[in-house]
């Protein structure tokens, strides 16, 4: 037993059980990440039930068994009912019902229609086969027959008839409804686009802002930087702004870009529509340049780490050949360097998509009636409010009375941004190691 | 030729005036929230003016009067009156349907009363007795409750004078202080020309003094007090306020009438961040440190690329999502499966370790070498472990804490939150795990393998050269691994948001839930106005986060230059 002890064999295990809980429970994040959201815009079937022997039988879609609280053992059902006919109820109370196995019908009709209105609503009914031109015939729950103009109608289908490939393609044409579309009035419904939108354009403002500095003061650390206490100095401030928490950047950026910068750029050139702030609010341009900051490390180390895995040789040799050393770096260093330089770039880029905190603080709101990019001059609106990935999933989950629906949106929502950040890192690895693969043949 | 060299000069300049801007960005950061949060420890001042700009409203708060009365009448505003007598008897009433009830009935043990006053706006009575301490009482329903007195000037009291619910200035003779009541601290003072002051009157604003004397002249004076509510012992100490019992660490921002001063503590923000970094932290180093040395020294070449190309991958995991699930799925699951977690804790290590000697027995006895296991064998106690930890938890539930652990905990007087710290540990523990992975991984991996080639030459086991010389010979990198990963846990916004129930709690109970500083700055920034008290407090709320992980960060980067040249020299 001491034997089993000292040479390490616990550990060992320990280790090895450590390392396989880390990356189980990460595989298991993920899974279940893809899993619930990719299944919020899955066509289900829609079921029938009867509460009592009187009333008539309503459509439904099951959510979940649940266990019954009351102690007796009975399985429930959580089922969805719709939204009803007139107009959206606010409070989801109306909404969810738990019903006993007994008061499920067996059958699934197949005339039951599922109708998707176009300010969110999504309605359970019973299709009629009288069809007019201008409306759509249902019939209710309650067996009243409505006609629902059809100018109202985004989408409707027969859940209980579609064949597994209708349903792949129903799926296909929500989901590009969901990236393409703009949220409704009603929380919760919709598409994301302005959050996509917003996200890559502040992303993309951000890069633009980050890139030359990035690359110039690695440049500097690389090149022209002596071995003295002035750039290692230099050096900790990198690893500093590394590891500024990204809400204190969001405070410097409200507090000193958005009432300093903005404030003063509003008194010399908007004073005309004072006290109405143009800049001196938090926007498109000052979220862009917090995050920039925020990234600038990243950017930094490694257009620095592609920097020194460049051979000496090549240095020398444009030495050897008359070349200034301004020449070698920008003739000869930065083109070898440029997919390192662009590692870094996409890098920063995945950090910034992924940041929410700083941006509740300069420029992110829950919904924008205008994107930042339009036709009308000056084209790209910099003090523009945007709408962003990060912070949608945030308030779909927080702010909607629904919970049922926002936990399966917020997943959904999450799955975007997850495989946007993901592929972005994804590339960025691929880019690394190709450059890798290029040292070494020159070497 | 000319062209050339130019060019050559104007690049290296630019380049290297971008490499100072970095230092100087950095230093502007810092110094620029010095500056901002600067004037929340400026202290007050009255100072003489000729005449205010525009003749402002003015209030009425003095008036030199001839005689005693034998008995004081103050009025609050909120529609209670006190009467005091000379010797100490105090009836406090309340206006109820248009007739004064009396609330309260004492009799105040002090020397002969000189003044007394009410704070208007609140339930605090200011007595003094012409000693150098103001005394300072509230009531609370049908009891007065006394706070720390408040030192004044030792030269006679000549009246004390209401100002807001929490300041008042003190007379006396040729000196007026201005005092704030719930630090006890005295905010401004002005030396008087004059002993014979008729009348004292204050604009609405409270920015201008007027002061009218008997002989007939009058003098203005602008009062400086941005920030009366603000000090270190209200930041950082308990303080008595007006409605407790006892001194206490409060947040409490919303100041619904502009009267009520903010209750500004810091102590239990920072307590929340500590908290949660702790419990994150807790979770995350033990994981973290041993999946990174076992796939530093034991996995294949392979597999260890990949191991940590994926951990590297994960680091970017926005952390809103991470935060989402602890708050909409694990709490609820925690909540009702206690226990079973509780189990798993205990369960997974001790049957790791009973399959380890398991395993190594059986070993022995084939006369093999006990060599690591392979994943699938691994896999054998983890899922055992969850499997008996199922199938038990409900038998030990109903056994050993009648039938709920939450109810069992309840009965002991343990508060279970369902936001708690356990959850915001899982959670941030996750998010932090990559960074202390990856930078442990990379200096484990490093040492250089000689050191510890010799020492299995020497025949021992790759476990005893692994902790004999690799290990501490990593150390600081593994220290600035893990101090890396506390400088994230501390800076993390979203996860505590979604997941701490945001209550300003103090104490390290892993059962309730937390407000952290960063959770405050992301939250209430946006709505606290500029250059508000609270929003200047936010800003030193942020400048103090700032230099924890400037702290943290250095370190992080002196221990990595050393092990650096500890790996060039070896």
């Amino acid at each position: 037993m001491r034997q089993w002890w000292q040479q390490g064999s616990p550990w060992v295990w320990l280790s090895a059980s450590a390392l396989l809980l880390c990356l189980g429970l990460f595989m298991a994040l993920l899974l279940l990440i893809t899993s619930k959201g990719l299944q919020h815009l899955w066509p289900a079937p829609l079921v029938q039930f009867q509460l009592t022997e009187q009333t008539e039988p309503e459509l439904g879609r099951l959510m979940r068994r649940q266990d019954a609280t009351d102690g007796m053992d009975r399985a429930l059902w959580l089922v969805d009912r719709g939204d009803s006919l007139q107009a959206r109820d606010s409070s989801p109370a109306g909404r969810y019902l738990l019903i006993t196995a007994t008061e499920l019908l067996p059958e699934r009709p197949a005339e039951a229609v599922l109708v998707q209105m176009y300010d969110g609503r999504t309605l359970y009914a019973w299709r009629q086969p009288q069809r007019t031109a201008d409306a759509f015939w249902l019939q209710t729950g309650t067996g009243e027959q409505v006609a629902l103009p059809w100018e109202q109608v985004r989408a409707h289908w027969l859940p209980n008839q579609l064949s597994w490939w209708q349903k792949l393609q129903l799926y296909l044409q929500e989901w590009r409804h969901f990236l393409t579309a703009s949220p409704n009035q009603n929380p919760g419904t919709g598409g994301i686009f302005p959050a996509i939108f917003g996200t890559l354009v502040m992303v993309l403002l951000m890069a633009v802002l980050v890139t030359p500095f990035g690359i110039l003061a690695a440049i500097y650390l690389h090149e022209y930087a002596g071995k003295n206490w002035l750039t290692q100095w230099i050096r900790t401030s990198v690893y500093n702004l590394a590891g500024i928490p990204s809400v204190v950047m969001g405070v410097f950026g409200l507090a000193f870009f958005v009432y300093v910068l903005g404030g003063s750029l509003d008194r010399l050139f908007y004073p005309d529509q004072l006290p109405a702030p143009t800049f001196g609010t938090p926007g498109l341009f000052w979220a862009a340049l917090t995050l920039a900051l925020l990234t600038l490390p990243v950017v930094i180390v490694a257009t620095e780490e592609g920097l020194a895995k460049l051979p000496q040789a090549q240095r020398l040799g444009s030495f050897a050949l008359g070349a200034t050393q301004a020449e070698t770096i920008w003739k000869v260093v930065v083109p070898q360097a440029a997919p390192a330089m662009l590692t870094g770039l996409i890098l920063a880029v995945a950090r910034a998509a992924g940041e929410v905190a700083p941006l509740m603080l300069v420029g992110v709101v829950k919904s924008a009636p205008q994107l930042p990019i339009d036709g009308q001059f000056p084209y790209i609106h910099l003090e523009r409010k945007f709408m962003h990935l990060g912070y949608h999933l945030y308030d779909a989950g927080f702010q909607n009375p629904d919970t049922e629906v926002a936990i399966s949106l917020v997943f959904t929502i999450g799955l975007v941004l997850l495989t946007l950040i993901l592929l972005l890192n994804l590339s960025a690895f691929l880019l690394r190691q190709q450059l890798r693969r290029k040292y070494r043949l020159i070497d | 030729m000319q062209a050339r060299h130019y060019f050559d000069k104007i690049s290296r300049w630019s380049v290297t005036l971008v490499g100072y801007g970095i230092l100087l960005a950095f230093a502007f950061i810092f110094l620029f929230l010095i500056w901002q949060v600067w004037p929340l420890f400026q202290a007050g001042s009255i100072s003489p003016v000729a005449s205010p700009d525009t003749e402002p409203e003015w209030h009425s708060l003095y008036q030199a009067d001839t005689g005693q009365q034998a008995e004081l009448h103050l009025d609050n505003g909120l529609q209670e009156r006190v009467v005091l007598q000379r010797d100490g008897a105090i009836r406090w009433y309340l206006q109820q349907d248009e007739s004064w009830q009396l609330q309260l009935r004492d009799q105040l043990t002090m020397a002969p009363l000189s003044d007394a006053v009410l704070l208007p706006g609140s339930r605090t009575l200011l007595l003094a007795d012409g000693s150098a301490q103001v005394q300072s009482w509230f009531r609370l329903h049908q009891q007065l409750i006394a706070r720390p007195g408040i030192s004044v000037s030792d030269t006679p009291l000549l009246a004390l004078i209401p100002v807001s619910s929490s300041s008042f200035f003190s007379l006396h003779p040729g000196l007026l202080q201005l005092h704030q009541v719930d630090s006890a601290r005295l905010l401004a003072e002005l030396r008087l020309p004059s002993d014979r002051l008729q009348h004292l009157q204050l604009s609405d604003d409270r920015q201008w003094l007027r002061l009218d004397w008997q002989s007939g002249t009058s003098n203005w004076y602008q009062i400086q007090w941005q920030h009366p509510s603000v000090s270190f012992t209200q930041l950082w100490l308990p303080v008595h306020y007006e409605g407790r019992r006892e001194p206490a660490y409060v947040w409490q921002t919303a100041a619904a009438a502009d009267d009520a001063s903010p209750k500004l503590s810091l102590v239990p923000l920072t307590i929340g961040t500590l908290k949660a970094a702790w419990y994150a932290m807790l979770f995350a180093t033990p994981l973290a440190i041993l999946a990174a040395v076992y796939t530093a020294c034991y996995l294949p070449e392979r597999w260890r690329y990949r191991v940590k190309a994926s951990m590297e991958m994960l680091e970017s995991m926005p952390t809103v999502i991470l935060g989402f699930i602890a708050a909409f799925l694990l709490a609820p699951w925690l909540e009702q499966q206690l226990l079973l977690f509780f189990m798993l804790l205990l369960l997974v290590p001790s049957l790791v370790l009973l399959s380890s000697a398991v395993w190594y027995c059986w070993r022995q006895q084939r006369q093999q070498q006990a060599e690591q296991p392979g994943w699938f064998v691994l896999l054998i106690p983890l899922l055992l472990a969850v499997w008996l930890a199922y199938i038990g938890t409900p038998w030990l539930e109903q056994w050993w804490f009648d039938g709920s652990l939450l109810l069992w905990l309840g009965e002991r007087g343990i508060d279970y939150q369902q936001r708690n710290a356990l959850i915001i540990g899982m959670a941030m523990g996750l998010a932090v795990i990559p960074s202390i992975f990856s930078l442990t991984e990379d200096v484990v991996s490093q040492v250089p393998p000689s050191l510890a080639q010799g020492v299995l030459a020497l025949g021992a086991s790759r476990w005893q050269a692994l902790s004999s010389m690799v290990l501490p010979v990593a150390a600081p990198g593994i220290l600035a691994a893990v101090l890396l990963g506390l400088g994230r846990a501390l800076g993390e916004t979203m996860i505590l948001i979604m997941a701490t129930g945001n209550t300003p709690l103090l104490g390290f109970d892993p059962f309730t839930g937390m407000r952290s500083l960063t959770a405050s700055l992301s939250l209430e920034m946006p709505e606290a106005a500029v250059s508000s008290s609270h929003f200047k407090v936010l800003l030193l709320a942020a400048l103090l986060l700032l230099v924890l992980t400037f702290f943290i960060n250095t370190l992080v980067s002196v221990l990595r230059q050393r092990i650096r040249q500890r790996y060039q020299q070896l």
